[in-house]
């Protein structure tokens, strides 16, 4: 399956697959960042207070560090699926 | 006016689909401020892509690609999973065992052969190999197959004439 293929087989679970493409893009691109941000605060959310004070702090390395410890694919899907979830139930 | 219709529509759903990123985009961007961070999806973008097995996360969010590594299975698959590896040992347990039966019988059976059976109230009633009918329960009043010859061309026992007791037998 090509990425193109991937694309169109996203759009239509969207139930976005009739919007012009410069609109796709724009809400699949911003969709992705949320799922980011997402997953950034389920990090956030799961470290001990005074570790997230010291997190807001931190240069980059560091951070990446911290987000690397605590990532995982089971994290990952799981919030990916719970915005895009999000993502229909707002579109209704 | 159908096509007008038509736009209205597709302009509506950019409108709400737009309005539904932005505002999840707000929601998270509030949540981040309570706890006091800025989001730094810079540095989760690179590091989402080397673990998610060259899915994308839309991809993910979506279930259009499903990632089988057992990392990523959800719980609900690994018991799909399990559902099935269990039925088809069940199922090749049974097989062996009519195999079993059948020679016992006085049939030669080879491994090639393909052994089929249905079970009646959970009793073996019919045995087939390679699709040919060889073996029906007479406690059902099914008479018993007679063969000229075996499936694989071997004479049947001459005690094959009545059935054997198959209660029970799977």
């Amino acid at each position: 399956m090509t990425d193109l293929d991937l694309k169109q087989d996203i759009l239509k679970r969207l139930d976005l697959a009739d919007l012009a493409l410069a609109d796709q893009d724009k809400i699949l691109n911003q969709l992705e960042e949320n799922i980011l941000a997402q997953l950034h605060l389920a990090i956030i959310e799961a470290l001990p207070e005074e570790k997230r004070v010291t997190l807001a702090d931190l240069d980059e390395t560091a951070a990446e560090q911290i987000f690397q410890a605590h990532l995982n694919p089971e994290l990952i899907k799981q919030v990916a699926t719970g915005v895009v979830a999000d993502f229909k139930e707002r579109m209704k | 006016m159908e096509n007008l219709n038509l736009e209205a529509t597709v302009e509506s759903k950019v409108f709400r689909a737009l309005a539904a990123v932005e505002n999840q985009r707000l929601n998270l961007e509030t949540k981040g401020k309570a706890l006091g961070v800025t989001l730094r999806t810079k540095i989760l973008r690179s590091l989402t892509a080397g673990l998610v097995a060259g899915a994308s996360l839309l991809e993910m969010g979506c279930g259009a690609k499903e990632v089988l590594s057992s990392d990523t299975q959800t719980p609900h698959q690994e018991d799909r999973f399990e559902r099935a590896e269990r039925k088809m040992d069940q199922e090749q347990a049974e097989r062996d065992k009519v195999r079993t039966f059948l020679k016992d019988q006085g049939f030669e059976v080879k491994d090639s052969d393909t052994i089929g059976f249905q079970k009646l109230n959970g009793q073996l009633s019919l045995i087939t190999v390679n699709g040919q009918e060889v073996w029906k329960d007479s406690n059902n009043q099914k008479p018993l197959v007679q063969f000229e010859q075996g499936p694989t061309g071997q004479q049947p026992a001459p005690e094959q004439k009545t059935n054997p007791d198959a209660a029970n037998f799977l």
